[in-house]
């Protein structure tokens, strides 16, 4: 069953239920409001939902007992027990309507007759019954008539010449529309209505019959008639005309049938010269010279004539179609010469098909221009709406932001720069003149269409190798549709993804296997075939994660693209300069990693706006620029982006974030003494310290880089943090490129096996015993010329000591890099690398500490991953 | 990406808004009433609110209103969404603090190009990459 029908129905029943006995308790108490509203509620939302199926007779009965109970809600009509049967009953029936769709999604056959006697009987309660349209509803809703009908020609010529101009498609939907007598009474609003519908091109209102002369006139009766021309398909006009489908009559025509000319025909030789000219120039493909003729011809003869109207249309496809549409040319010209439009030989379909061209990309993006200046327009009319002055500023703020983004969909510089100006004069004077004036000119500045050749895969010139597919973007900041891209479910992606890590992980097992063919079964030859085979199968898995990680790449503009707004807001708000700086929006990551890296980028960036950035008077007493630099900037190194969120704030006091963290009990009196600055600072990392001793409202909602630094650990990275006190801090962020599979070294230490990420990894040595040094209680060695702490990881882990250990005379020691101290890690032996995918620590082992998580190995072991910069 | 929240009482009505939006290239949270909403709306930054307007606890004019006096949501742009089809309730929506006022049922392509536009998008949503 279709996903959304599937939650439809359990909605539908709670909605049923809620409404059932909310009528039941209206019975004992009648009075109670707020009774009353809930059960109207409930109807009225099942109308919502209901009208995005296709099931008519459903709506239309829940949208009876929602107006029956609306009256009854004003107290219009009072409730009494007849009426709680009759909704009861309609609740009822809906309800089996319910089940049918679930069984058969489809309402049974005598649904629509069931409906219409359920409609008449809940609308006989409503101020005046309404069976006028009732007769016609049960006439199928989808029957297409594509005869022309006779009142196109009461469109003037020039709103006809407009609507064949903007069309999009070679047909289009003309309609009419009939309100019912008293719909006014039953809160329908037909203008509305048709201000809201599908692709209206023009339109006209008038009385359905002569009006009844004054005195007999019923100002609240509707007996007004609507003719509408819409670029738009039937399905959609159905939709939107659902509730009252049965007062619209639709057409289907082609656009070529707006191309009626009209007036008094005029006689003369003049015009069959013209024809026979014409046609020359149509034969022979000269569209100028047929332009040239026509315009000639225009200025020789009167306006209002037949032929000169016959002329203006020919103009109007020639500017549209070109010679495309000859069968249509040739009519206009023969009316021309003979003062009268021959009938339409061609099919109809023949004609759309085959003369008309698909819409092109421009036609696409003029309906886009032309919804946006709808936008914009509405905009002016949200500020001309009286609002509550306390909401009234944060009303222009957001309708600011909507111009702005038009501005920035279409890539109308000009009204991007001018906003601010426009949007100042009317906060202060009131004036909506300078913003009238851009939402009028919206996207006029807009950029230049790209040629053809930017956009059809049938170019001569290739797309360059540069373009990767996040670079989609023109100069302009347009998106731009590329050729040949499929679009994919991110799920299917996602099972590749984790089939393929399956796939490296046990691609593994096959290593094991040929030491077991070797060490167990004794035969190298089998053994060595294993390995072979196994370097083929690695490098084709090798080629398959990179193909399916190049798939899930996007660029960090993705998350980037929201800091200069927020940055922007908050420093307004703080009353700070800040200037944004941004670097290196192109470098791409997995999806997933920009998903986990949105939140904290956002704590990180708020922290600098909040608590690194002074406000402008505190960064002059400090000899500062008042504008405070906010950077954030993105690489690649190797398989991981980094993120660096930097400010030239006051930075971090190492003495106060110490003081604190002795007066929370977060550290103790001697390890503070101990502690240098940047290990001070590091603890901010802490949960539940904070520096600024008020919280503020931005970045004081109980999460700090605390919440930073687990969402980071969790995506698989770190996060580091430098700061000096008075010029700045540093935040860097490193998360690998893709959480699926993590390349991991394994050692030996006490008969165990454990794995270090490789990303920690920089060198294996082995180092003679006579060469580690004592420096106080610390081990060290000499790497060229460095000085490297050694820690053992027997200790560090609480394994035994072993006697073996003192008489060894070298030691393993693999030189891991933990943050940007490097540390000479002694152990017992050093052994293969692995792709695994390590898994979180659960169960028993959550919050076993020193373990970054666990990886299951080829021959079934669990191999237990080393969190190093927890351990060291 | 940018982020939509769907504020509507009907969890048919979210599911059919959340297809069509995550379509669109939207990343998409939900809320079934308006407090909810706020809620939501305090706690991770949003590009857009699509609200509905008869919701149980609170309304959408409601909602719409506390977030205009919200500085750190008042520049959010909204759409109000509703069945009711008067110029009136347009009126409402609009005092209250809407930057659109759609008729339901919304056609997916209505949907689709106005939530772009209003974020500052083009007409094509971005290929899955």
């Amino acid at each position: 069953m279709n996903p959304l029908l599937a939650q439809f129905i359990p909605e539908a029943r709670d909605l049923l239920e809620q409404a059932g006995n909310g009528m039941l308790a209206l019975e004992r108490d009648a009075g109670s409001q707020s009774v009353i509203n809930d059960v109207f509620r409930a109807v009225h939302t099942l109308k919502g939902s209901s009208g995005l199926f296709d099931v008519g007779p459903l709506t239309r009965l829940v949208h009876a007992a929602e107006d029956l109970l609306g009256e009854v809600r004003t107290g219009e009509i009072p409730l009494n027990s007849d009426i709680v049967d009759r909704l009861l009953d309609s609740l009822d029936l809906v309800g089996r309507w319910i089940d049918a769709l679930e069984t058969r999604e489809a309402l049974p056959s005598d649904a629509e007759a069931t409906m219409t006697e359920r409609v008449k009987v809940l609308r006989s309660w409503l101020a005046e019954p309404s069976t006028a349209g009732l007769d016609r509803a049960t006439a199928p809703m989808t029957s297409v008539v594509t005869e022309v009908p006779d009142w196109l020609d009461r469109f003037p010529e020039a709103d006809r010449m407009t609507a064949f101009k903007a069309l999009s498609r070679p047909r289009l939907l003309a309609w009419s529309f009939e309100p019912d007598e008293d719909c006014f009474f039953r809160g329908d609003d037909p203008v509305a209505m048709l201000r809201h519908a599908p692709g209206i091109l023009t339109l006209r209102a008038g009385p359905r019959a002569p009006f009844p002369t004054f005195d007999s006139m019923d100002p609240l009766s509707c007996l007004l008639r609507f003719e509408v021309l819409s670029d738009t398909t039937r399905a959609e006009l159905d939709e939107h005309m659902r509730y009252v489908i049965e007062r619209v009559d639709i057409r289907e025509i082609a656009s070529a049938d707006l191309a009626s000319p009209v007036g008094k025909a005029a006689g003369g030789p003049v015009f069959g010269d013209f024809g026979r000219l014409a046609r020359q120039h149509l034969a022979g493909g000269d569209r100028t010279a047929l332009e040239r003729a026509v315009s000639t011809l225009l200025t020789m003869i009167a306006p209002a004539s037949f032929q000169a109207s016959a002329l203006r249309w020919v103009q109007a496809h020639l500017s549209c179609h070109g010679l495309d549409r000859r069968g249509d040319l040739e009519r206009l010209i023969a009316a021309v010469e003979t003062g009268v439009l021959p009938p339409r030989s061609e099919h109809p379909a023949a004609t759309s098909s085959a003369a008309e061209p698909a819409p092109s990309p421009t036609e696409g993006e003029a309906a886009l221009h032309d919804t946006a200046r709808t936008i914009a327009a509405e905009q002016i009319k949200v500020l001309k709406t009286p609002a509550d002055p306390a909401l009234a500023q944060g009303r222009l703020e957001a309708v600011a932001t909507v111009l702005k983004n038009l501005a920035d969909a279409l890539g109308d510089s000009h009204m991007a720069a001018e906003l601010p100006n426009a949007v100042t004069a009317f906060r202060q004077t009131g004036d909506l003149g300078p913003l009238q004036a851009l939402v009028e000119t919206l996207g006029e500045q807009r950029p230049e269409i790209p040629p053809p050749d930017r956009i059809a895969p049938s170019a001569a010139e290739p797309i360059p190798a540069s373009s990767k597919p996040g670079a989609a973007v023109d100069e302009h900041g347009d998106v731009k549709a590329l050729p040949r891209v499929l679009r994919v479910d991110q799920s299917k992606i996602d099972s590749i993804m984790n089939l393929v890590a399956e796939l490296i992980v046990a691609k593994n097992g096959l290593s094991y296997l040929a030491t077991r063919a070797e060490q167990v079964h004794g035969s190298r030859v089998v053994a060595r075939e294993i390995k072979d085979q196994f370097a083929v199968i690695d490098r084709i898995t090798q080629g398959l994660q990179v193909g399916v990680m190049a798939v899930r790449m996007m660029p960090v503009s993705q998350v980037f693209q929201r800091f200069p707004r927020l940055v922007r807001d908050i420093s307004r708000k703080l009353g700070k300069k800040i200037e944004l700086v941004i670097e290196g929006e192109d470098t791409e990551a997995d999806k997933n990693v920009l998903e986990s890296l949105a939140d904290p980028l956002i704590h990180m960036v708020r922290n600098s706006l909040d608590h690194g950035i002074e406000t402008p008077d505190e960064r002059k007493a400090a000899g500062k620029p008042e504008q405070g630099v906010l950077k954030i900037v993105a690489r690649q190194e190797n398989d991981f982006v980094v993120i660096e969120v930097s400010d030239d704030g006051k930075g971090i006091d190492p003495l106060r974030v110490k003081a604190k963290a002795l007066k929370l009990g977060l550290i103790s009196p001697e390890r503070a003494e101990q502690m240098n600055d940047g290990e001070a600072i590091n603890l901010v990392f802490d949960a539940g310290l904070s520096t600024k001793e008020e919280v503020s409202d931005l970045s004081g909602r109980g999460v700090g880089m605390d919440v930073v630094r687990s969402a980071v650990i969790k995506a698989g990275g770190e996060v580091s943090l430098r700061s000096t006190l008075g010029a700045g801090t540093l935040v860097t962020v490193r998360l690998p490129l893709t959480m699926a599979v993590t390349r991991i070294v394994t050692i030996e230490c006490r008969g165990r096996i454990f794995g270090i990420p490789m990303d920690h990894v920089v060198e294996t040595v082995r180092v003679k015993r006579e060469h580690i040094h004592r420096i106080k209680a610390m081990e060290t060695f000499v790497l060229r010329d460095t000085i490297i702490p050694i820690a053992r990881l027997a200790r560090a882990l609480r394994l035994p000591e072993v006697a073996s250990d003192a008489q060894r005379d070298e030691e393993a020691v693999m030189v891991v890099k933990v943050g940007r101290e490097r540390v000479g890690m002694v152990v017992d032996g050093f052994r293969e690398r692995l792709e695994v995918i390590v898994k979180p620590l659960e169960g028993v082992l959550e919050g076993l500490p020193g373990f970054s998580g666990t990886a299951l190995l080829g021959d079934g072991q669990v191999l237990l991953v080393l969190d190093l910069q927890e351990m060291l | 990406m940018p982020h939509v929240l769907i504020i509507d009482d009907s969890s048919t009505t979210r599911l059919y808004y959340r297809e069509i939006l995550e379509e669109a290239g939207f990343v998409v949270d939900e809320a079934i009433n308006g407090i909810e909403g706020l809620e939501k709306a305090m706690n991770r930054s949003f590009d857009i609110f699509l609200v509905d307007l008869n919701m149980p606890k609170m309304d959408g004019y409601t909602f719409l209103g506390q977030i205009r006096r919200t500085v750190e949501l008042e520049a959010v742009p909204a759409i109000m969404i509703s069945t009711q089809a008067r110029e009136a309730d347009q009126v409402k929506a609009y005092a209250a603090g809407a930057n659109l006022y759609m008729i339901k049922p919304v056609h997916a392509a209505d949907l689709t190009t106005r939530s772009r536009l209003i974020t500052g998008q083009g007409a094509s949503p971005r290929m899955a990459s």
